[in-house]
């Protein structure tokens, strides 16, 4: 790739950075997009919720995807405190599938996708710094991580979409955590793992193909409202993570834990978990983890760049929104960026339209994960305005799984407001279980 | 004069719902819409559709949509859409 100018630069290649990469090629932009790994590549982030099709049809990347036969689930089942409960996206007008995908897969089918369209796909290419002194034209270094070598490309808007790695965010200053939620999370893979099917049964792994299974999430009762662990069975093994809180990890490390004693020390105790892992071969060093991932970016667009997906903020994976939000900005920063092409005069409006409607929506979704969180007055504001544009069935929706967890206080401080019916958001669309039987 | 002065409300309004009808209900099948039909709520416009018809707006009407005007105040119905346009400044040259 020699290269010296393109009109858009994307900055990573998982669901956001290909996506937004496939929307401005198919908008008829030249299109660079540079990723750090060699796909296919491990990903955590498994649940995807029924909205992402969607935005994979306006991509054209559906048909793919249903190729691909990934594990259908029927919904999820929780268990918060002394409630068992289950939700299915039927119940929501979905007629599609939710996924359990492994990501190496899915997120390769995307980035293949992006440079079928015709965008220049880059691998093992890390940006190193981007020049913004000229704000028309910024300027993307990158190193090439095969030899070693550097070069340089010019373009009008830059994507980040580089996930946790937040380059533009931590180049400005302008990536911060979210203080009060530090949150750690440790994750590995089962063989032959049980799993929960609607009704509350548990059934053998082998019997996935003929009942579908839901996405399994429990509270970890000694962390408060805080700790929670996700079950998802994929097509060929289990994903299993834990949430805590950093202290919690810390303690643990104190007292001369590893990170994979201490996750499968917790597999083997908490309620409900240790019965659907009670016959299954646990992937030797198969555990990962990541600390302190709440953050945010304070600003999400400026003159020649917008961040999407996790590059924007992370909040906690509780709902599996966050490859949804991902696609979303994607597909709304494709959408500033043509605008801005178009009609060049008008840029700061298209940004501050696009980065407005976002931090709406991270807002909404930290609102409805985080425990004891309480928005502030702006965000409070963007983050309403946000739950009144959604339809009446997405409201339901939001109300449902707030209330399947007790973390969602300031979701209800939210929808306490004039402009809500508040009559939708009595509707409780889940079924409350006496018991799962394992 | 509104909005250069070309369009009514009721003119303003048929073009927003021809746009509705043709690019955001084409998968659904004996899509009746009014005026007054509720689209957020019923979800014929949603997240994504709103960026759509915000682009059809500013091109077809020539007005631009400020981002303090994306409330569902102003897009609750093809009447509060129309609304908005015929009392919408041009878009800044």
């Amino acid at each position: 790739m020699d290269k010296a100018l393109c009109d858009v630069v994307v900055i990573g290649g998982g669901p956001a950075g290909s996506l937004a990469a496939t929307y401005l090629t198919q908008k008829g932009y030249d299109v660079v997009l540079f990723e750090r790994a060699k796909h296919p590549r491990p990903h955590v982030g498994e649940s995807l919720l029924p909205h992402v099709w969607r935005y994979c049809d306006e991509a054209g990347v559906s048909a793919k995807i249903e190729a691909e036969g990934f594990t259908e689930k029927a919904g999820g089942t929780v268990v918060w405190k002394d409630m068992i409960s289950q939700v299915g996206f039927k119940d929501f007008g979905h007629t599609r599938p939710s996924l359990h995908v492994e990501r190496d897969r899915f997120d390769h089918i995307l980035l293949s996708h992006a440079a079928e369209t015709g965008a220049t796909v880059c691998e093992e290419v890390a940006v190193t710094q981007i020049d913004f002194h000229d704000e028309t034209q910024p300027v993307v270094h990158y190193r090439r991580l095969t030899d070693r070598t550097t070069g340089s490309i010019a373009c009008r808007f830059v994507v980040d979409a580089s996930g946790q790695n937040s380059v533009i965010a931590k180049q400005l200053g302008t990536r911060v955590l979210d203080e009060g939620f530090r949150f750690a999370s440790l994750w590995g893979y089962f063989d032959n793992s049980k799993y929960f099917a609607p009704g509350g049964r548990a059934y053998p792994f082998e019997r996935l193909r003929d009942i579908p299974p839901t996405t399994f999430v429990t509270w970890i009762p000694d962390s408060g409202d805080w700790g929670w662990v996700w079950h998802i069975p994929l097509r060929d093994k289990t994903s299993v993570g834990l949430i805590l809180p950093v202290d919690q990890l810390k303690a643990a490390k104190a007292a001369g834990e590893t990170w994979e004693s201490y996750f499968l020390k917790k597999c083997v105790e908490i309620p409900y978990l240790k019965a659907l892992l009670a016959e299954a071969t646990y992937h030797e060093k198969s555990v990962t983890g990541v600390q302190d991932y709440s953050y945010r970016s304070t600003q999400l667009a400026g003159p020649g760049y917008f961040l999407v997906g996790d590059a924007a903020g992370f909040i906690d994976p509780i709902f599996s929104a966050g490859v949804i939000i991902g696609m979303y900005s994607a597909y709304t920063a494709a959408w500033a960026i043509d605008h801005c092409f178009k009609k060049p005069e008008r840029s700061a409006n298209y940004q501050a339209l696009y980065s407005k409607q976002l931090e709406g929506r991270l807002e909404v979704a930290r609102s409805l994960a985080l425990p004891g969180y309480r928005s502030g007055n702006h965000a409070s504001e963007l983050a309403r305005a946000m739950v009144t544009f959604e339809s009446k069935t997405e409201k339901e929706l939001m109300a449902t799984v707030s209330q399947m967890t007790t973390r969602a206080d300031n979701f209800f401080y939210l929808i306490e407001d004039d402009r809500l019916d508040e009559t939708q958001f009595h509707e409780r669309r889940y079924r409350v279980l006496e018991t799962l039987t394992t | 004069m509104n909005n250069n002065g070309h369009y009514s409300h009721d003119e303003a309004a048929a073009r927003i719902k021809q746009f509705i009808t043709k690019e955001l209900l084409y998968e659904v099948e004996n899509a009746a819409i009014d005026n007054d039909t509720k689209l957020i709520e019923q979800g014929v416009v949603d997240s994504m559709g709103i960026f759509r018809l915000i682009a059809f707006l500013e091109e077809a009407f020539g007005v631009g949509i400020e981002p303090d005007a994306v409330v569902l105040e102003n897009f609750e119905t093809i009447n509060a859409v129309a609304a908005l346009i015929t009392h919408s400044h041009p878009a800044q040259a």
